[in-house]
């Protein structure tokens, strides 16, 4: 509600899968999509961490999870194109 | 290249697939709702775990896990929801559900592919040790792939996965609706090493499934669609014996030692098929059996008679009763024979043990009585197994086997092993006893006998010391008359015969005496007719003289006279 100087903290995951192209398609877009905008983001390789893959439930890649702020939102796919998931990747 | 086989387990499947599921490879089940798809997996890995010590993991795309769970309650199956803490290969026989359901909530946003799946899949398989994998519902996630070339790919992927991890995978999918837009999963059959399609059929009074192997890389199936079944403890399969038979020259037929029985069977039991002889205690299953397996041995062929808690002398002394002598078989060698006890043994051993017999004797007719007598000892369920894989080995060695299964309720429908062999058998026949005027008489149903054109009739098995025989029921009102009623019905039929016997002499009598009569007056009025024709001709006759008499007169007068011929001259002159 009030205006202030500090947005409300952006924290990231993004599931990928080895250097697929839909992987690199998807960190491609999605740095476009952060540029300016002040956020934590944590890149999980599935290929390397399979353990992860199977305790955080992720099927498909890549997937991008928006861990904060809450709700928790997912959005599957190379994020293409990049604007159609800001609205979920900001809204509420 | 040989690809060898898991066996699932699942009663009759194994025998369908000619062994199992392919080790190591994709196999693809498809089925509509309710076809029982996720039952099969379920079933395959709870076998896994439970007989063949291969742990196994579910994976659920479409049902949340707890609701698997309690489905597989229902069957008796433990299935635990994933979770990080599982314990080392299935603890306790559990299988872990992995929950991969798609969530409302995400977002769809360009292409994507399923590394995840296969990552998390190596994952479980590492912690459990996993053998056997199941994807139940994975079509919910491929349609989530909006193009049929990246369906394929994954697939594909799936399968390569499933080959170097050796870990023997089934996909369960929604077969695609006939006549639908959707393209369905058709194509994925072109792409694994084995396709199975379940099909549920409304029917009147239920429902009725079936299963067919569409295809079994690197080794035969039957093609045949065989009848599904769901039962309390999960999916047993039927006719499991029929396929084989197609392979086969039309068998031939052996007597049952019954003659009527024979023409009832449309010919005998057909050679190397199974027969099913059910029925309440005394109904004389043993009595058929050792029917058959005299039958056998008269015609210099080798019988194996195995029985179950009761000494063969005893058998013997019982059949001999009937005319029925066992004991010069085993004099001249052919016939062996066997008093098993129960007890003791587990269900593999005493598999093994009739194998060993059978391997021994090298019999052509195997008569076990009462196979029922497993169910007490090594539980139903692997009774029923057992007595299926007996079929299986007699039918590999072209061996005719008769089984004999107890009764002891009257509504015998819920007893496990008899429904299970009943399905297999080749032949099933029912005996039982009705009662009426307090009398109890045995009677005999074929209920079914494949590739026989066999009699529906109920007949009454009659014993006595001149051996059995089957005598004709009579339907009267709809009630089936046996014994005494029987014999009164037959008597009171001779009685009625003999009148309607009489009755006809005297009419014909009748007939014959009317007809003498008729005749002899026909004679008389002929005789008469003649007299009248020899009168007339002689009145004719002597009218005829008397006038040619007359005429002779007249012409004479005229001659005397002269008068005609100068008529005129009497007036003229003559005074």
């Amino acid at each position: 509600m009030t205006e202030g100087p500090t947005p409300p903290a952006l924290a990231l995951r993004l599931y990928i899968a080895g250097e697929t192209p839909n992987s690199l398609q998807a960190l491609s877009n999605l740095r476009t999509l952060l540029e300016g905008r002040p956020h934590r983001l944590e890149i999980v390789d599935v290929l390397l961490f399979p353990e992860r893959a199977l305790e955080e439930g992720v099927f498909v890649t890549p997937t991008l999870v928006r861990v904060s702020p809450e709700p928790e939102r997912s959005i599957v796919g190379s994020l293409t194109p990049p604007y159609s998931v800001l609205a979920v990747l900001l809204g509420t | 290249m040989t690809i060898s086989k898991m066996h699932t387990g699942i009663p009759g499947l194994d025998a369908i697939t000619h062994g199992g599921l392919p080790m190591g490879r994709l196999t693809l089940v498809t089925g509509d709702t309710g076809s029982g798809k996720t039952i099969l997996g379920l079933q395959t890995l709870v076998q896994g775990v439970g007989r063949f010590d291969e742990p196994g993991v579910f994976v659920s795309f479409e049902e949340p896990p707890e609701e698997v769970a309690a489905h597989a309650r229902g069957f008796g199956w433990r299935v635990v929801p994933w979770s990080g803490q599982q314990a080392a290969p299935g603890a306790g026989g559990a299988i872990p559900a992995i929950d991969a359901c798609p969530s409302p909530d995400t977002m769809y946003a360009g292409q994507f592919d399923l590394s995840g799946l296969l990552a998390a899949l190596t994952a479980a398989v590492e912690r459990t040790s996993a053998k056997r994998v199941v994807l139940d519902g994975l079509d919910v996630l491929l349609d989530l792939l909006d193009d049929p070339r990246q369906r394929r790919r994954e697939i594909l992927r799936i399968a390569d996965w499933s080959r170097t991890s050796r870990t023997t995978t089934v996909i369960t999918a929604k077969e695609a609706e006939a006549g639908g837009a959707q393209e369905g999963y058709e194509f994925l059959k072109y792409m694994v090493s084995s396709a199975i399609v379940l099909k549920l059929r409304p029917q009147e009074g239920g429902s009725e499934r079936t299963v067919r192997v569409l295809k079994m890389r690197g080794s035969r199936h039957s093609s045949a669609e065989h009848p599904l079944i769901i039962r309390d403890s999960g999916i047993v399969i039927g006719d499991v014996g029929s396929n084989r038979r197609a392979y086969e020259a039309p068998a031939e037929h052996v007597s049952s030692g019954v003659g009527r029985l024979d023409t009832m069977l449309g010919g005998g039991y057909h050679r190397g098929s199974s027969i099913l002889i059910s029925g309440a205690p005394g109904t004389s299953k043993t009595t058929l059996g050792g029917a058959f397996i005299d039958a056998a041995c008269s015609r210099g062929e080798r019988g194996l008679l195995i029985s179950f808690d009761e000494a063969f002398a005893q058998i013997e002394r019982n059949l001999a009763s009937v005319n029925i002598h066992l004991q010069r078989h085993v004099d001249s060698g052919l016939l062996a024979t066997a008093g098993l006890r129960t007890g003791r043994l587990s269900a593999e051993e005493h598999f093994h043990q009739i194998i060993e017999m059978v391997e021994a004797h090298r019999p052509d007719a195997l008569v076990i009585d009462p196979i029922s007598a497993l169910d007490k000892v090594v539980g139903q369920e692997l009774a029923g197994d057992l007595a299926e894989r007996l079929i299986d080995e007699a039918k590999g060695r072209s061996i005719t086997i008769l089984m004999t299964s107890l009764l002891e309720s009257a509504n015998g429908h819920q007893e496990s092993t008899k429904a299970q062999i009943s399905s297999i058998a080749d032949t099933w026949i029912q005996l039982s006893f009705a009662i009426q005027n307090g009398e109890r008489n045995r009677a005999l149903t074929i209920i079914k006998s494949r590739g026989n054109d066999h009699s529906n009739q109920v007949r009454e098995l009659v014993l006595s010391d001149q051996g059995i025989t089957l005598v004709d029921v009579y339907a009267q009102g709809g009630a089936l008359l046996m014994g005494t009623a029987r014999l009164e019905r037959e008597q009171t039929d001779r009685m009625e015969e003999e009148a309607h016997r009489r009755e006809a002499e005297l009419a014909e009598q009748e007939v014959r005496e009317t007809e003498a009569r008729l005749r002899a007056r026909q004679q008389e009025i002929e005789a008469e007719l003649k007299t009248l024709e020899r009168r007339r001709q002689s009145l004719q006759g002597a009218e005829a003289a008397r006038q040619s008499r007359r005429d002779e007169v007249r012409q004479r007068l005229l001659e005397l006279r002269h008068a005609d011929i100068v008529p005129s001259d009497r007036d003229g002159k003559g005074h």
